[in-house]
């Protein structure tokens, strides 16, 4: 199990990895969307929103492969993994391979760290921080 | 403390709730299309992703206006209000009346944040076990 959870980290680390740094560097053009999804990530590319998914992409990649602060990276793609899915489901319904593989990751991630986020769920979350 | 915790819950519950319902139930008026803001925002309602992340503000909303899912709720509403203020930051969006709301509801979410802290500790270690 130890080895199964290194390696749902590693992996996807490695995947936002390399689409974070192709976010900033460019090096890979997959073919683009075509229609809406086009015109919408135009806009999302020209007025860098996309660099600073990149950059989210980035820091919770690098975490998440250093192996610290791996519940900070999970909650940081988190949020990202979602509008990739939005994208998918309402935009662009191709390609969406990665996406189902990183929500995969991120969800069995999630639950090996539990621990970490079930104080969120806590049903009395006052009691978790008693000065209050 | 604890009356200044109250009003900041009912506040941005409300608040998020408020603008959540007029997203789902109230036709907006966009800018045309043909620019950038006009394409990005006409897109984002054709399809329907103004209206999901205006159904996440109004559960946001209610997990923090009850008390037991507050840190839940602010799970959900501070990746939204990341994205609120990427959008006013790319677009130059700066004018006093559009600027209020995310100013406010930013310094809510900080306080709320810092009240509740106590259930975000686990997310900010650094090394976390995994379980399994």
């Amino acid at each position: 199990m130890r080895y199964v959870i290194l390696g749902a980290r590693i992996l996807e680390g490695l995947v936002f990895l390399i689409f974070g740094l192709n976010g900033l560097l460019h090096f890979y053009n997959p073919p683009p969307p075509t229609g809406d999804a086009l015109t919408w990530f135009g806009v999302m590319v020209t007025h860098h929103w996309m660099n600073f998914v990149a950059v989210i992409q980035l820091v919770g990649a690098l975490l998440l492969l250093v192996g610290r602060f791996v519940p900070l990276a999970l909650t940081l793609l988190a949020p990202v993994i979602v509008n990739i899915l939005l994208y998918h489901a309402l935009l662009w319904p191709h390609g969406y391979a990665l996406a189902i593989l990183v929500l995969v990751l991120e969800l069995f991630l999630l639950a090996v760290y539990w621990r970490s986020f079930a104080p969120v769920l806590h049903p009395n979350p006052e009691a978790k921080t008693p000065q209050l | 403390m604890k009356v200044l915790v109250i009003v900041c819950r009912i506040l941005l519950g409300v608040v998020f709730v408020f603008f959540g319902c007029m997203g789902l139930f109230m036709h907006p008026s966009l800018p045309p299309r043909g620019s950038a803001l006009g394409d990005l925002l006409n897109i984002m309602h054709d399809i329907g992703w103004s209206q999901a992340v205006a159904a996440f503000q109004v559960i946001g909303g209610l997990l923090v206006l009850f008390g037991g899912t507050l840190p839940f709720g602010l799970c959900i509403l501070c990746p939204i209000t990341v994205n609120i203020w990427l959008f006013h930051i790319l677009f130059h969006a700066f004018a006093p009346s559009m600027i209020v709301a995310p100013i406010v509801v930013t310094i809510l979410e900080i306080v709320l944040l810092y009240a509740y802290r106590g259930s975000f500790a686990g997310i900010w270690t650094t090394k976390a076990t995994p379980t399994l």
